[in-house]
């Protein structure tokens, strides 16, 4: 009766119990209760400790033994692992041990005098299709994980997916919150409204699909997809953490806001604004509105797109925007063609490739960090011209008008041609160039086939592996 | 005497409980065990100066 604590043998009665629990009732949610609860455990422990250690004082040794020590962490290790696993939505049992079981769903009521449709907690697929009718038809399918077919049909009549007139709204709801805990519920709905209903969503983790449809769409929650086109009206989606936002023929404004991946947005006739980190390739094409794209260390603003962009985390490249044009980039690859009135760039890393096109020229404001700077203008345009390369030489092809001068390690090209806006390039790291347009591909590689555009930018990064290289040699 | 390893005695299970209660917040109220675990050090520190305070004497 000395010394032995009682904890080790209370947490083998523990663990039993809980197995035997488990084994005899498997759909109990176990591992959702471990997940949440298993702090008290150590409570628990550490109380009995501490309880031993004052009732029989004599009987205590300095602390808690190595082996102790061990299992605590582990226990720790493994409950915190559960808890953010039960946490991100996976629940181990019903998930792992259970069966999928699909039920049919089938509901229609009328729209009259409503003017918008609701969706609450929706979780699964959405594809809402506007058409020329006076009804709501909902059609599709649901899935429920259950252990026993008997618990899926239950949780099946318990959540009818009902269509719910309030006032001016419709709302839908497929009553999840019903669903036991240990039972998940997904649909797959097909759900036709009249096309001049507005659309809005809340909460759940829903991928929608929204077609032809006259009136605002506001979708929120915290997971999904979007994709939408054919709608009249303004949109906007705030969705927590998606794959796929895409838009296509909006008439109005498109408002975009979370974390993600890809974004496909084209043919809008309003403003579209995209605030958050996505990390995918993203597209923006023939915007008639402005055009403004915000997130971390990215930023980008036009006053129109008739032409488009494409970026990822590597590259951007835009054609024919029209200015005043403002670019903030960490670490991309800039490659811009036709732009109009005006354009702030400011590129942290990454070459920079700048061929505004037209005549006049826009003001020119570039600066990079780390990266060269390459100007093509026409042959006959009129600027003024301040380029410094702190680091880097300086390529003219323009002649005489333009200065070039050499201070140590920096170039700077200085010099007007005609009476035109004034074009600023500051390069720290790497050199700017001015080129002439058409000649400047010559100029630039030796003999390049000819479309030389995409094989032009490895010319330049052929060498640097060989730099690295020798210098690996060399050290 | 009796109060110096009293002290080193209640320390381990004190820690234990400790870190319990931090985890129960972090499972049960917004305070995540990243925003709360400077209070081990507290705890920590304060066993090892009541510890100390009464080995002199």
């Amino acid at each position: 009766m000395r010394s032995r604590s009682l904890a080790g043998p209370l947490l083998l009665l523990l663990l039993g119990a809980l197995f035997l629990w488990r084994n005899l009732h498997p759909e109990a949610p176990l591992f959702d209760l471990l997940a949440t609860w298993w702090p008290f455990l150590l409570i628990g422990w550490g109380v009995l400790r501490l309880i031993e250690v004052l009732i029989w004082r004599a009987s205590r040794e300095a602390g808690l033994g190595a082996g102790e020590i061990v299992l605590v962490i582990l226990i720790c290790l493994a409950g915190m692992g559960l808890f953010e696993i039960n946490r991100h939505g996976i629940h181990l049992t019903p998930e792992i041990f259970g069966e999928q079981f699909e039920f049919p769903v089938a509901s229609r009521a009328s729209a009259a005098g409503a003017t918008r449709i609701v969706f609450e907690n929706p979780r699964g697929t959405i594809h809402l299709n506007g058409a020329d009718t006076q009804e709501i038809t909902i059609n599709g399918r649901k899935f429920i994980r259950a252990y026993k077919r008997e618990d899926a049909e239950r949780t099946d009549g318990q959540t009818p997916v009902d269509i719910v007139p309030q006032g001016d709204r419709v709302l839908v709801t497929s009553h999840q919150e019903r669903a036991p805990a240990d039972e998940r519920i997904t649909g797959e709905l097909d759900i036709t409204v009249p096309r001049g209903m507005a659309v809005e969503a809340y909460g759940g983790n829903a991928d929608y699909e929204i077609t032809d449809i006259n009136g605002d769409v506001d979708l929120r929650g915290a997971r999904g997809d979007a994709r939408l086109a054919r709608v009249i009206g303004n949109v906007r989606v705030e969705i927590g953490r998606s794959e796929t936002i895409a838009a296509d023929t909006i008439q109005g404004n498109l408002d975009v806001e979370g974390r993600g991946s890809d974004v496909d947005v084209q043919n809008v006739t309003g403003q579209v604004t995209l605030n958050g980190q996505y990390v995918g390739s993203l597209a923006f094409k023939s915007i008639n509105g402005a055009l403004q794209l915000a997130g971390p260390r990215m930023e980008v603003r036009a006053a129109a797109l008739p032409g488009s962009i494409s970026m990822d985390l590597g590259d951007f490249s835009g054609s024919n925007l029209v200015g005043p044009v403002r670019l903030v980039t960490q670490s991309r690859d800039v490659h811009l063609e036709g732009f109009t009135d005006s354009l702030t760039l400011e590129s942290v890393r990454g070459d920079v490739d700048l061929q505004p096109g037209h005549v006049p020229l826009p003001r020119i404001d570039a600066h990079s960090g780390s990266g060269a700077i390459e100007l093509v203008l026409p042959e006959k345009a009129a600027f003024q011209l301040q380029a410094t390369a702190y680091r880097g030489d300086a390529v003219n092809d323009f002649g005489d008008p333009i200065e070039t001068q050499v201070e140590g390690r920096a170039a700077v090209l200085r010099g007007a041609q005609g009476d035109g806006p004034l074009i600023r390039i500051v390069a720290d790291r790497g050199s700017v160039a001015v080129r002439k347009q058409g000649s400047a591909r010559n100029a630039g590689a030796p003999a390049p086939p000819a479309p030389a555009a995409p094989p032009a930018p490895p010319v330049p990064k052929a060498p640097a592996p060989v730099n690295l290289k020798s210098s690996e040699v060399k050290l | 005497m009796t109060d110096t390893s009293l002290i080193r005695a209640i320390r381990g299970p004190i820690i234990l409980i400790t870190v319990g209660v931090l985890f129960a917040l972090n499972n049960f109220t917004p305070y995540g065990f990243g925003k709360t675990w400077p209070v081990l050090l507290i705890v920590l520190g304060l066993l090892s100066l009541l510890g100390r305070g009464e080995r002199p004497q």
